[in-house]
């Protein structure tokens, strides 16, 4: 095992490898976060750093790193969903600058353990695959792609960057089934890359016994969250509180449970109303399951396009009050302007009783 | 509108008839996919069927007759299973639909206010889609012709399925699938990026060339000279439907099979061919003629001939404008002699 690597791109070494590393053998979750928590010093100071925005400094130890990488992930996981945000995008971001210090030719190993498969077209030259841009009166400028990548594996690969014009495939150089792509093109390919495995592993860590084996830890780590964060969390409208229903939704929610029949409105008005305040579209399919008429595939069809997956990709809004009275759905006077605004109301009430 | 008994029985010789000879053309995994028919008397669809051979497949077409068959793009590892999930789904293929009516320029004619029919200006313009469309697919997207399944849709349209063995490209999702629409419809295209990325004011970018990847080479072989402007990326832009593209669990027509709104094959094409497609009696397999009782007027061009008919006045017509009226509920069948049945050219390998 090179040590180096491991110290650079942590990332890469699997939990699975690293307890073979610790114990010499597989061993559990468990008996792994035992040992792990030997680290939580080390670890404290990591998760300071990506909340500080500080440069940190990886152990030349692989299984220092390693170690110290994988419990700041738990930590960060049982503390605050803030700090595993923080977390991830922080070591994205080194990964991504790891990245751009490699040798180009270096670079496509180094993605394949981090899941990202590219090819490396550099050549003698480096340049790769040559486009010209434009003229001056120099000469030709040109642009170099010295990678490529099969368009399926971009689009999996850059999904959640797909909303950047820049990262959009329309907008992108598309040759014979390939991606080209740029060097930095590729540090920010990693970079997504390693979020998309932290969050992964958080889940993995997201157990009680976690939380038992390294109690203090967490707690200090939950420290590390700044204040501004914890206040705006509690000024936040709590999701999916359905004690918090309006009148008017809570019956059209009730009256499904009875398996009666809801019209075109009354749907459109409880379909988008469960939406917006965070439930998904399997939620809210689920949900109108007891409509006598219910079928799958065409319930599915329309929530997804009020939720803006589909058709126009507009995201449908709630019903005003006003419309819901002009269309006899509405059934008390809240004195809100719309459900919306009753449910953030109530939702929040409960939330500091 | 179900059909009359008589009329029914018309239809059922000719469609039986057909199936016999037709070469239908079926995925390689046949038995991995969903079997899907609308019933002629009925009109119910008949979904979550499986078949293990092409015979079976075809004595079932021979025996009833279906309205519309339909095999799934998805490949599930059972089938037959009428849940999603219970199915396992195994991965799809791609698939776009270019719908004629729905471009410029395509002018449609009504048959007494009940059925649009689409014109050549309609086919044409679906013709010049479904060009740039094979374009994008095979010189953008890498597929080979061999992967493309290109179609006439029998009625108003264009089906291209890509029957790709590529496990990267079956298992994508429904939103990954909308990214390869954005590609071909141009949503969310930044001209100034692809086409003027240099980097100082002084440099005079290049005129996008054939040669080129991505948007810059459609502009060079589809565009008008050397104009790159909003307008002309419109015209360019091929607009498959979304819906179509995005489902993973769609059914496509059977290629070669009878559509039941037109009773004319589904037929294949090879990319040679496209140009010289023409909605006309050569599609159909049926040499014969008809005496039939027309439930309306009209006068016009009706699949490449000068058709006139005049309400409830007996009226010869070749024996395909027949099928096609009667199974448009547009006319009733009196008397009709079938000469003979056409073996199709299957068109595609």
């Amino acid at each position: 095992m090179k040590a180096s690597l491991y110290s650079r791109y942590p990332v890469a070494l699997s939990l699975e490898d690293l307890s073979k590393l610790v114990a010499g053998r597989s061993i559990s979750l468990g008996e792994l976060i035992e040992q792990l928590k030997n680290y939580g010093d080390k670890a404290l100071n990591r998760l300071e750093c990506a909340v500080r925005g500080a440069v940190y400094k990886p152990y030349e130890n692989a299984l220092d790193e390693v170690s110290t990488f994988y419990l700041a992930i738990a930590l960060a996981q049982q503390a605050h969903g803030w700090l595993l945000r923080r977390l991830a995008d922080h070591e994205g971001k080194r990964v991504n600058s790891e990245i751009m210090r490699e040798r180009d030719d270096d670079v496509v190993s180094i993605l394949k353990l981090l899941g990202v498969d590219v090819e490396y077209i550099g050549g003698e030259g480096g340049c790769g695959h040559r486009v010209v841009l434009g003229r001056s009166s120099s000469g030709e400028v040109v642009a170099c792609y010295p990678y490529r990548v099969a368009i399926p594996r971009y689009i999996k690969y850059a999904e959640k960057l797909l909303t950047e014009p820049s990262w959009k495939l329309v907008n992108r150089y598309v040759l014979k089934g390939y991606v080209y792509l740029s060097k930095k093109d590729l540090a920010r390919l990693a970079e997504e890359s390693v979020k998309r495995r932290i969050m992964e592993y958080a889940n993995i860590f997201s157990e009680q016994f976690v939380r038992d084996v390294l109690g203090d830890y967490i707690e200090r780590a939950r420290s590390l969250v700044p204040k501004q964060v914890i206040e705006r969390e509690k000024k936040a409208v709590p999701g999916k509180v359905e004690s918090a229903f309006p009148p008017c939704i809570a019956s059209l929610r009730e009256a499904l449970r009875r398996g009666e029949h809801l019209s075109h409105h009354q749907r459109f008005a409880l379909a988008t109303f469960m939406l917006s305040i965070g439930y998904s579209v399997d939620e809210v399919v689920d949900t109108f399951r007891t409509s006598p008429d219910f079928d799958e595939k065409i319930a599915r069809y329309q929530i997804e396009h009020l939720a803006g997956l589909r058709g126009s990709r507009k995201k449908y809004l709630v019903y005003s009050c006003e419309k819901m009275k002009s269309l006899g759905i509405c059934i008390a006077n809240c004195g809100t302007k719309t459900p919306l605004q009753y449910y953030r109301r109530i939702a929040r009430g409960l939330e500091t009783l | 509108m179900t059909l009359s008994r008589e009329n029914q029985k018309f239809v059922r010789e000719l469609f039986s008839y057909y199936y016999k000879v037709a070469p239908i053309k079926l995925p390689k995994d046949l038995s991995s996919r969903e079997f899907a028919f609308q019933t002629l008397d009925s009109e119910v669809y008949v979904r979550h069927m499986s078949f293990m051979s092409e015979t079976e497949v075809r004595t079932y077409l021979i025996l009833n007759t279906p309205k519309q068959a339909y095999y799934s793009t998805a490949k599930y590892l059972n089938p037959a299973a009428p849940d999603f999930s219970e199915a396992v789904w195994q991965g799809s293929e791609l698939m776009f639909d270019i719908d004629s009516d729905k471009l410029p320029n395509c002018q449609t004619i009504s048959i007494g206010g009940v059925v649009e029919v689409v014109t050549d200006s309609c086919i044409e313009a679906a013709k010049n889609s479904l060009d740039r469309l094979v374009y994008i697919l095979e010189q953008h997207l890498g597929f080979s012709e061999g992967e493309l399944l290109i179609y006439f849709s029998g009625n108003r349209g264009f089906h291209v399925v890509v029957a790709t063995e590529d496990p990267e490209w079956l298992g994508l999702s429904s939103t990954h699938r909308l990214e390869i629409v954005d590609y071909i419809t141009a949503r969310s295209i930044n001209i100034k990026r692809i086409f003027g990325a240099v980097p100082k004011k002084k440099i005079k970018p290049a005129p996008p060339n054939i040669s080129d990847g991505g948007w810059r080479s459609l502009i060079a072989k589809f565009g008008e000279g050397s104009e790159i402007s909003d307008e002309v990326v419109r015209k360019v832009a091929v607009a498959v439907d979304p819906v179509v593209t995005q489902d993973v669990s769609r059914l496509v027509r059977i290629p070669n099979s009878i559509n039941g709104k037109s009773g004319l094959p589904a037929r294949l094409l090879k990319v040679d061919n496209i140009s010289e497609f023409k909605l006309d009696s050569s599609l159909s397999p049926y040499d014969g003629y008809a005496i039939v009782k027309p439930g309306v007027s009209f006068e016009g061009p009706l699949l490449g001939r000068e058709v006139k008919l005049v309400k409830d006045v007996a009226t010869k017509v070749d024996i395909d404008i027949a099928l096609y009226l009667v199974l448009n509920n547009l006319a009733s069948i009196l008397r009709y002699s079938l000469n003979h049945v056409k073996k199709l050219d299957e068109y595609h390998h």
